[in-house]
Parts: structure tokens; sequence; C-alpha cells
């Protein structure tokens, strides 16, 4: 029952069954109504004509089906349909041309009524013959069958050749309207073998799928019935005579339509498979693109660009974005105008959209899924989106976030596309895994760095305070051990070494902490209003005592409105970089110290004519420990954290402080900026 | 009274050598001082001292160039060293030693140690007080 079932679902063996009901109640009907309807009726010699010459056209175009384009021939039932067609066009040429009277009064060919019937029956022989051959051979691979079938053609052809040369000693087939005897035989033997050929070549096309034999199976099914005109008795030009005819139309463009439709089928498929091919190979290479940017330098914008952009147009969404999850940031990649690709933070994600983009889930697709999509993804979607497909950006078992292709319209997803789809997802996830990777090998060596950096700084920390500490105590343990034997001064100059090494010291301690309070989060400053004038004048008096073989030169523009800032470490800064300024100068000379306007800031200058900084140290002398180390400069004591005092302080004012020089023995400059106090009001406050 | 060992003191701290150099003036040594590694090169070739009190962060020529100056051929036999430095920590000690000094001392240091350390390097019973 199944099997009947799944035959009836087929259209050529439906089409085959109608013909059959159809042609029984006509010869239902025809046999009833015979009586009324077998008087001859009068001659239409036209109706012959077109009958044959439609058939000689259809026949041929058959053939050409057959054989010609596609090489269809390779398939022997091919081969055999079109070499009977072919065959059979001949003949029925011939048939036409000796018909008397068609083309020419007493035939063309011949003037025996006798030999155009031998040539109808031998046509139709002809055609019964090949495609029951084509049915019976199809099984059986092509080879040497071309050459039998070209033979059996030709012999046809020269059969019907024969019959007009040796036509006077051809049995008479026909006489008076009707069949002979020998005639009826014929025509039994040819409806026998269209019967046969007509289930064989519907069960071969049951079973291989050959649909030639099963048009085939159809056509012969009719011409089973125009044979069927000896069982009614029918003569020429009676109605059944004019019916039969008819039907051979009908069997011949049933075979050359099935032919064509499939033709058509076939052409469709074709290209359907050239787009396909054409769409895979885009696909591979937008693949291919992807997978070289992610194996070389790992460019994730341009990895996120490229997929999104392919993702865009190969697979023609109308929105296309990439949500990719950040540091429980959310970024959006997507299409702007004019085809760029941004990414902008997705404005407070929400608790599902971070869920979402943080565990894998499974794709999803389809209309019905696009209303069950989550509203946020939905969103992303388009809020017009009639279907989605949303992919996971998953790579070693961590999402990283979802592609999400948006459509206005209903539209079927290949499995191609959707794999398509995954993949580029996956390139996406390779790469923003690489990221990661690479981030967080950045992170730990950063660390390791910065453990480094913290060992050595302890190690110049402790060398730093041993020194004083070694002043310290070896010079009281001397005066302890050998005081009495020591005269005054030099006792009173070593207490004084003492106390100078317990000041160093505890300078040391005091700017130590200084600095630990600008890493531990900035160092805390008061900001109010400074009168620079006023702070240099301050400044001037404690510095101008120690500075017996310098002339300082202060120069203070009146016109200066007052800074913003922490007047106690605004001095410190001052009194550092004086300091710098004489220590560093000990041959004396001058040391100016200018305070003016320039470009909205107030700037500071302070310069010397004394040992100069090398040009390559320029840089690093605000480092911590950091000492111009020469000749000259290795007498001079300090503790290398003045200057990185200086620039902490000036960096908590939002200023800047750097230092020139034109080389070692020309004297330096240091130079910082300040704000004006207007200008910090209608700013915001400095970090 | 004793045979006088020279002394050569190589630091550039002012204070340090100061202390040093009155110490070491007063146990009885002959006192030589140099504030950096070529001055003190230069010093051990004109005039080799009996032992040399070495600090290892120096100008020009650091401490340890001065070391293998010393213990190189140029100097023979060789000169006793004695490490005088603020550095201390046990990669440099462990270096020092395995170049062969003879005592690697960590300021701050008394003068008593420094002194024990001198003529402990000098193979001297240790000078009585006067």
């Amino acid at each position: 029952v199944e099997s009947v079932r799944r035959a009836m679902a087929d259209p050529i063996v439906r089409l085959y069954l109608a013909t059959a009901a159809g042609l029984a109640a006509l010869l239902v009907v025809g046999l009833w109504s015979w009586s009324a309807t077998a008087q001859p009726r009068e001659v239409l010699p036209w109706s012959v004509a077109t009958v044959e010459g439609l058939s000689l056209l259809a026949g041929i175009s058959i053939a050409f089906l057959c054989l010609g384009r596609y090489q269809a021939a390779r398939e022997p039932a091919a081969l055999w349909v079109g070499v009977a067609f072919l065959a059979n066009g001949v003949l029925t040429l011939l048939y036409i041309l000796s018909w008397p009277g068609l083309v020419r009064y007493g035939g063309f060919l011949t003037d025996n009524p006798n030999t155009a019937h031998w040539l109808y029956l031998l046509k139709w022989t002809t055609l019964a013959a090949g495609l029951l051959t084509a049915a019976l051979l199809s099984a059986r691979p092509v080879g040497r069958q071309v050459v039998l079938a070209v033979g059996a053609g030709a012999a046809a052809v020269l059969a019907g050749v024969l019959v007009i040369l040796v036509e006077d000693q051809l049995a008479l087939v026909e006489e008076r309207g009707r069949w002979t005897s020998a005639g009826e035989y014929w025509s039994w033997a040819l409806a026998l073998a269209f019967v046969v050929g007509s289930v064989l070549a519907l069960r071969r096309y049951r079973q291989a799928g050959d649909y030639l034999l099963g048009y085939a199976a159809v056509a012969q099914l009719v011409a089973v019935f125009i044979m069927a005109e000896t069982l009614v008795g029918a003569q020429r030009y009676d109605s059944w005579w004019y019916i039969s005819r008819t039907l051979v139309i009908v069997g011949y463009l049933i075979l050359l339509v099935g032919l064509l439709s499939e033709y058509v089928g076939l052409y469709r498929r074709e290209r359907d498979r050239a787009e396909e091919a054409r769409r895979a190979l885009a696909e591979s290479e937008a693949l291919r693109e992807i997978a070289q940017e992610v194996a070389g330098a790992g460019d994730v914008k341009r990895v996120m660009e490229l997929v999104v952009k392919h993702a865009h147009n190969l697979l023609g969404a109308d929105r296309a974005t990439l949500l990719v999850l950040e540091d429980e940031q959310a970024l959006a990649w997507r299409v702007k105008e004019e085809a760029t690709i941004e990414a902008e933070p997705v404005a407070t994600p929400s608790a599902e959209v971070l869920r979402l983009l943080g565990a894998p889930h499974g794709p999803t697709v389809g209309d019905e899924a696009t209303q069950a999509l989550p509203e946020p993804l939905r969103a992303v979607a388009g809020a017009d989106a009639r279907e989605a497909l949303a992919v996971p950006v998953v790579a070693g078992g961590t999402s990283y976030g979802t592609l999400v292709l948006g459509y206005g319209a209903l539209r079927p997803f290949a499995a191609r596309e959707h794999g398509f789809a995954e993949a580029l997802a996956g390139q996406a996830a390779l790469s923003l895994e690489q990221a990661r990777a690479r981030r967080e090998a950045a992170q730990a060596e950063a660390a390791r760095e910065a453990d480094r950096l913290k060992g050595e700084l302890l190690a110049t920390v402790s060398h730093e305070l041993r020194t004083p500490l070694g002043a310290i105590k070896g010079h009281a343990t001397t005066l302890a051990r050998f005081g009495t034997r020591m005269p005054l001064e030099q006792q009173h100059e070593f207490l004084e070494t003492i106390d100078r090494a317990t000041d160093r010291l505890s300078e040391l301690i005091d700017n130590l902490l200084l600095l630990q309070r600008v890493d531990a989060g900035g160092l805390p400053i008061h900001l109010e209003p400074v009168d620079l004038s006023g702070l240099v004048e301050e400044v001037l008096a404690e510095v101008g005592a120690r500075a017996a073989r310098h002339e300082i030169v202060a120069t203070v523009d009146p016109a200066l409105p007052p800074v913003y800032g922490d007047g106690l470490r605004l001095r410190q800064v001052l009194l550092n970089l004086l300091d710098n300024a004489l220590k560093y100068s000990p041959d004396g000379g001058a040391v100016h110290l200018d305070v003016k306007g320039e470009a909205g800031d107030v700037l500071v200058a302070v310069r010397d004519e004394g040992l100069g900084i090398p040009p390559e140290q320029l840089g690093q002398i605000f480092e911590r420990f950091h000492r111009v180390d020469s000749n000259r400069t290795r007498a001079i004591r300090g503790t290398g954290l003045g200057l990185a005092i200086c620039n902490a302080i000036v960096e908590a004012h939002g200023g800047r402080i750097w230092a020139e020089s034109a080389g070692e023995g020309r004297g330096s400059a240091f130079y910082f900026t300040l704000r004006p106090w207007e200008d910090r009001c209608s700013n915001s406050t400095p970090s | 009274m004793q045979q006088q060992h020279t002394v050569l003191i190589v630091e550039d701290d002012t204070d340090l050598l100061r202390f040093a150099e009155v110490a070491l003036g007063m146990d009885g040594y002959a006192v030589q001082v140099a504030t950096d590694g070529e001055q003190a090169m230069a010093m051990v070739r004109a005039r080799r001292p009996d032992l040399v009190v070495l600090d290892l962060r120096l100008p020009l020529a650091d401490g340890w160039q001065v070391l293998s100056f010393l213990q190189s051929d140029a100097v023979q036999p060789t000169v006793p060293v004695v490490v005088l430095t603020a550095t201390a920590g046990p990669r440099e000690r462990d270096r020092a030693l395995a170049a062969g000094v003879a005592d690697y001392l960590v300021k701050p240091v008394s003068a008593d140690k420094l002194l024990d350390a001198v003529a402990r390097a000098l193979g001297i019973s240790r000078p009585h007080d006067h």
C-alpha cells in the first residue's frame, strides 16, 4: 500500500494513469457510439498533412533534444529514443511524399497507395521497436549500443527506401479503406509492442528515475490507442480515424513537452548549482581572508570588521551586528553609513544581554525563533526584523558574544549559510580568544616587571639609607673609641657630620614617605589662590643665606594673577629647584628665577650657569634616585628624590615640568607651568 | 713599634671616607684615600698599599673593576681587599667573596668592626689601644 501511495505521488505516474483512464473512456464511448459514426466522412487532405507535418516536426524535435545538446545520448534510453524518433521522422517524410494526392496527385514518390500504407506501418514499427529497446537496454552501459542504435536506425530508413523500390512485390495491407488481415496482424503486433514497451518503460522509470522513459511510457499508451483502430474496425476518413490521427499529435506532444520541461528543470538546477558554487566560493574566500588576519597580526578590530562585513554582504542581512563582551562591557560592531564598520558600546547593557553573551547558547534561526528571541537581541536584529539568525561567538567553551543578523522579510536559510555564519562567528571568537591570551600575557609580564622594579627600588632605598647611617655610625664609634686622643676641632667636626647625616637621613625618609603617598593614589594638595610673588620672596629669603657665591636674580611679572595651587607644596618645588641650581653650580654664577605668563598659563623658570645635564639624561632626571653621575657631580650630595617630588607636585596641580640644558658644563634650566586662578574656576578641579 | 701598614681607602662619600681615614689613622695605619675607581687604580700602581678598603659603587670605574684590577697579574703579590659597601644584596656578597675579598662589610659599620676586619685581613694581631 505504501509503495502504491508513493508511486501515486509521482507526477509521471499520475499522468500515465490519467492518460490510460482517458483513453479507456474514449474507447468505451467510441465502441458504444460506433454505429453512428462508422460512415466515411469527407476526405480532408489537409488534416493528413497537418497531422503528419506536426508529428514530423515533434519527432525531429524529440530526436534533437535526445541526441543533441547536453549530450543526453550518453544515457542509453536517450540514445534509443532519439534514434527511433529520427528514423521515424525520415519514414514519416517518405510517407508524406508517397501519400497519393498530398504533395502531388497520385503521390510524389509513388502512385501506389499500398506503398504509403507499408511506410505508415513501418514508421510505427520503427518507433515501437526503438522505444521497446530503450526500455530494455537502459540499464546497460552505452558502449557499443551507439553503433547498434545507429545501425538499427539506418536499417529502418533503408527498409523504407526498399519498400518504395520493390512496391510491386509487396503484399496488400489495405483494401478499400480497411486493413487486410495482414495489415490487421501487423497492427495488433504493434499494439502489443506498445503495451509491453509502455509497461517496461514505466517500470524502468520507477526503478531508475529516467524521466525520458516515463514520458515515453505515456506516449506509448497513446500509441496503443491509435493501433486500436483495428479493434473497432475503423475505416479511412471515419470519425475514429480522425480521432486516432489527432491522438498521434497528443502522443508526440506529451513526450516533447515532458522533455522540454525536464530541460527547463535541468537548466534551473544548473543555474542554481552555479550560483551555489559562486556563493560557496565567495564564502570560503571570505573565511580565508579572515583566517589569514586571525593567524597574522591578530588585529582584533580588523577581524571584527571583516566578520561583520562578510556576514552583512554574503548572508544578505539588512542588519548585521556583532555583539562582543569585553570586561563586562558589551560592544556592538555594525555596518554604518557608507559601508564603514564601527564599534560602539552598548549603552548600559542589561543583565539579560550580558547573560546571553556570556553563556554559550545554541544558534537561533527562523521566524518563530525570531519571535522567541529575547527582547535585547531582537532589538539588535532590528525592531522591524521578521527573521533573524543569532549565532553564538564561542571558542574553547567560552562565549565572547553573539552574531545577530536581522532580515526585514522572511527568508529560508540553507544549511550552508547557517554553517557559514557559524564559521564567521568561530573566527571572531578565535580572534577574541587570542587577544585575551595576549592581554593576559602582557598583564603577567607587566606584573613581573612591576615586581622587578619594586625589588630594584627597595635595593636602591636600602642603599641610600645605609649611606648616611654609615656616616653616623662610623663617626659616632670613632668618637667613642678615639675621642680622647682626637683634637677638639676634629671631635667638633665629627659631631657636626653626625648632625648633618641625621638631617640627610630624615629628609630622605620624608621624601620617601611623600612619594609613597603619591604612589598610593595621588599627592593630597589643598588648592587655594596662591600669590606667586609673595612665595618667591619667602623662598629667596630662605635660600639667599646659602648662596654666598651666587647671584640670584628673580623677575616676577607684577601683572600676574594668583595661581590655583597648594602654597606649601609649590614652596617645596621652588626650594628644590633653587637648591639644585645652587648645588650644581659649584663655581658660582647667576641663578635666574623668572615667573611670567605664557599661553594662558603661568610659567616658572629656574636657570643656572652650572654643570648642566647631558642631553641623553634630560628625560631621566625626574625618575627616582636618578642622579647625573660625573666627576663634578659626585661630590655633591643628593638623595635623587628632589626632582621626582617636584614632578609629582607639579603633576598634581595639572601642570607640566621639564628641563633644558645645552650640555655638560653649560648650565641647566628647569621649567614648570601652573594654571591661573580664574582659569581653574571655569574648569573641573584637577584629580 | 710594629711595622706600619699602608691602607688605601676607596670611597666616594666624603663623610664615610673621613671617618675611615681618621679611624684607621688613629689605629696606627698609614692611610691613602681615593674617591673614584680610576684614581684608586692609579694609586695602587704608583705605590702599592698593603690593603685596600673598597666601596663598590664608585664613579668612573666601579668597585668590581678595581677588584679585578687588584687580582690581575699587574698587581703581584695580591693586595688583600676589604669591601665596605651600602649594597646589602646576597648576590653581590657572594660574588665578592667568590672573587677572593678578605671581608665584606655592609654599612653602617662601627669603627671597631672596620678595624678588626682590616687587622684580620692583614694577618696581624689588633694593635693595642694607645
